[in-house]
């Protein structure tokens, strides 16, 4: 079986506290009275019945002495008319009885009450003790029983309607409390009403005001909260959507940001295969120049003699317009430029290749860092660009190598000179890369500065993040200098940047020399 | 009812001869089986011609007219009341019976009293015989002189008379209360000052209560509470009483007809008041006392 809890209202509580307890007040004060009055009758009968023997012991002193059996027979008959005596005897000393007299049957119900005849009354017993006069004959007893059925019928009649006055009494209390219950309540009622509504949240219900008592005043203050509430819950809503909006907002850019990273990213994978497409396309041909242009060097310094012999000294000839000792020099200038060209397109294709697929090269002890910036100018040299931008370089001579990855280092310079030349205006600017040695902090470093326009303060502590560009939409993906500081980390170094808006920056790679290794300053 | 009363108008005064024809107006003070056995021996053995009134069923003064009007030989006065509005007949001899008050009062000269009345040396044996040395009583100032003269014969018997006097019935009870430590036996007088039913009994209810024998002058008292009481043989009264009539109406002057006392007094005693006053009835027994039934 389940047990239904049910909610009991205030009211109700209330209501059946105040009947319960008026009923038991009731009900405790109309047995107290009942048995009050009953005993009051048993009491009255009693001494009722007391005081018809003492009335008839007096009454009978007399005759009893003088053994005047009419007199006492008279006596108990008139005691016996008297109403609700039902019987009347005295006896003698012996116990005998010498008079009896009955009223109508005698009933079980009987209050019986006896007292002892004596010469004197019993108020003169003390007297007689005090004035040293001998006790009191005994003469006899007088007995008296008065029927309690008349009692008992007007203790019924006392009980019935005690009780039915109680009943009244009580119904009538019960339903004057529950008006003035309903009507003190009304107020609660509508209070926990109100509270009730609010409590689900909705707080545009008021409760009516109708008097100056405190659940009314509790009203008052609940409503001007719900007022508060109200107006803040609208605030919140506003806020909630203003929230949602720069949320979805911020989302959205994000989104952008991420798809632009993504594109980026996906661009970058598909450069990277287009370099390494293009690596091999620009590599074959480049390779059959490099070889044509050595075949073409050995037979230049073969036919060399011949054509000087043939030329016999003579300063006029000339061949393609230039004298023969120019042309020569031509010859030769012209074949190492397609020696050395070729074999820069083959550096440039190496280093673009081993760049753009990430080649994880290991760490050696001999990486000249010159070398790196070197190998990082000709990458940026080759991207044709920024050919308005005037790069400059100062390279420190004999700088002591270090432990790390060439192309690792040299993708963080090339990295470096590109934010330098993607912060300068169209129209040009100076970029100049230089290198150096610290010997207090025992460190190399690589210092790239721009005339650019520089990194607003708030940006500086965001450079190392991931994705984050100033350039996503010209195709930045936001992870060069994340990528760059990584690796300068990876080596146990350090970027730093100065910059000032509109004046420029100033980004230096420090990196560690290693410590079996001497220092000797630069001259 | 009408006719009735001019029936009796018509025959008392169409023959007023008839109403007069009667020798003894009998006068009582009321209907009393005592009275009725004193009339008893009154007419036996004597045929007197008589008319009896009750006086609680006359009006006062209504006696008077009666005797005038019916001129009767002789009243017989039965009771005190008859006694006492009979005196004031002067012409018509009366004889007075069952009358207990002791007279100081100037007895007239039509009046014979059959006095109701036991000599004091029958008292003073009484109480000998109770062995009380202390006789109380209480009487007003008429019954002194008779107390006094009956004080003499009990001291000659030994016995020690207190006389408390009572001005009224009401001052019997504080007197009593003075005697209860100074007598041994109660005597009760036929004082007609005080003695009512309710000064008897607080006479009756004072020897109850200080266990002091209570001596009557009736019998009746002895259901009363008295202890002991002299009975007279009311019948014989009422010859005594008969006696006298005779001789006053053959002729004889009341004048010369001395007061006398009843002829055959019997000493009564109740049995159960001498055993709850723990006394013994011997004694009692020994001067001729008899136990009342």
């Amino acid at each position: 079986m389940h047990l239904i809890k049910r909610t009991i209202s205030f009211r109700f509580r209330l209501f059946a506290i105040f009947t319960l307890g008026t009923a038991l007040i009731t009900f405790a004060l109309t047995f107290s009275y009942i048995e009050r009055v009953r005993n009051e009758f048993r009491e009255h009968a009693t001494g009722r019945a007391l005081l018809l023997a003492k009335l008839l012991a007096g009454n009978a002193r007399l005759p009893l002495f003088a053994n005047d059996q009419t007199s006492i027979q008279k006596l108990a008959e008139e005691t016996a008319r008297q109403i609700d005596v039902a019987e009347v005897k005295i006896c003698n000393v012996n116990g005998t009885v010498v008079a009896e007299a009955h009223h109508g049957d005698v009933g079980t119900h009987l209050i019986t009450e006896h007292l002892a005849i004596t010469s004197s009354p019993e108020e003169d017993v003390s007297n007689l003790a005090l004035t040293g006069s001998s006790k009191p004959i005994p003469l006899g007893e007088a007995f008296v029983s008065l029927d309690s059925t008349r009692l008992d019928k007007s203790i019924r009649q006392v009980t019935t309607s005690t009780a039915c006055y109680s009943i009244t009494f009580w119904l009538i209390v019960t339903l004057l409390s529950y008006l003035v219950l309903t009507r003190m309540t009304n107020s609660y009622e509508k209070l926990l009403a109100g509270l009730s509504a609010m409590r689900g949240g909705n707080f545009t219900v008021r409760i009516p005001i109708t008097d100056r008592d405190e659940p009314n005043q509790a009203a008052h203050s609940l409503n001007e909260l719900a007022d508060a509430l109200q107006q803040r819950d609208a605030e919140n809503m506003l806020l909630q959507e203003k929230l949602i909006d720069a949320l979805r907002l911020e989302v959205q850019n994000e989104k952008q940001q991420v798809m632009a990273k993504l594109i980026q990213t996906n661009r970058m994978t598909s450069l990277g295969l287009l370099v390494s497409s293009m690596a091999h396309e620009i590599n074959n041909p480049n390779g059959a120049i490099r070889l044509d242009g050595n075949f073409l060097g050995k037979m230049l310094h073969n036919m060399m003699p011949l054509l000087e012999e043939a030329a016999g000294g003579d300063d006029n000839l000339r061949l393609s317009g230039l004298r023969f000792a120019e042309a020569r020099d031509e010859i030769f200038r012209a074949h190492e430029n397609i020696i050395r060209h070729t074999n820069r397109i083959e550096a440039v294709i190496k280093d673009l290749r081993a760049y753009s697929l990430g080649v994880n090269s290991p760490f050696t002890s001999d990486i000249d860092i010159n070398q790196v910036v070197t190998g990082a100018l000709t990458i940026i040299q080759a991207h044709g660009q920024y050919t308005n931008a005037v790069i400059s370089e100062k390279l420190r001579s004999e700088l002591p190598a270090i432990r790390g990855s060439r192309n690792q280092l040299e993708q963080v310079v090339v990295n470096l000179l590109l934010n330098a030349l993607q912060s300068m205006p169209s129209q040009g600017g100076r970029v100049s890369v230089s290198t150096a040695v610290n010997c207090d902090t025992s460190e190399v470093t690589i210092t790239v500065s721009d005339s650019g326009i520089g990194i607003p303060p708030e940006h500086i502590a965001r450079l190392f993040e991931p994705f984050f560009s100033t350039r996503i939409d010209s195709g930045g993906s936001g992870l060069g200098l994340y990528i760059s500081n990584f690796i300068v980390s990876e080596h146990g170094g350090l970027l730093t940047f100065e910059s000032e808006v509109g004046l420029g920056t100033v980004v230096t790679m420090h990196l560690p020399i290693p410590s079996t290794l001497e220092i000797e300053p630069s001259g | 009812m009408r006719m009735i009363l001019y029936f009796i108008s018509i025959l008392i005064f169409a023959f007023p001869g008839l109403a007069a024809a009667y020798d003894v107006l009998v006068v009582q003070d009321r209907q009393s089986p005592v009275y009725d056995s004193l009339l008893l021996g009154f007419r036996s053995g004597h045929h007197f011609k008589e008319r009896v009134i009750v006086l609680q069923d006359y009006a006062e003064n209504d006696l008077v007219k009666i005797i005038r009007e019916d001129h009767p030989a002789l009243v017989l006065a039965v009771g005190g009341k008859a006694l006492s509005e009979s005196r004031i007949i002067n012409q018509t001899p009366i004889v007075s019976v069952f009358t207990y008050g002791i007279q100081n009062s100037v007895q007239p000269s039509n009046l014979v009293q059959i006095k109701m009345q036991v000599r004091a040396e029958r008292f003073a044996a009484l109480f000998h015989a109770l062995g009380a040395k202390r006789v109380g009583t209480v009487l007003s100032a008429a019954g002194l002189r008779y107390a006094v003269k009956a004080a003499e014969v009990f001291r000659k018997a030994g016995i020690t008379l207190v006389i408390l006097e009572a001005k009224k019935p009401g001052f019997v009870a504080k007197q009593l209360e003075a005697l209860s430590n100074t007598a041994d036996a109660i005597w009760l007088l036929p004082d007609p000052a005080i003695i009512t039913s309710d000064t008897v009994e607080l006479f009756a209810t004072h020897s109850m209560r200080y266990r002091l024998p209570l001596v009557s002058f009736s019998d009746a008292h002895l259901k009363k509470g008295a202890a002991v009481a002299f009975s007279i043989d009311l019948v014989d009264l009422g010859k005594q009483a008969a006696e006298v009539a005779d001789q006053i109406i053959a002729g004889e002057n009341p004048e010369d007809i001395e007061d006398f006392p009843p002829r055959k007094i019997q000493l009564r005693f109740n049995r159960q008041v001498l055993e709850h006053l723990n006394l013994s009835p011997g004694p009692l027994l020994t001067i001729g006392g008899l136990a009342s039934e």
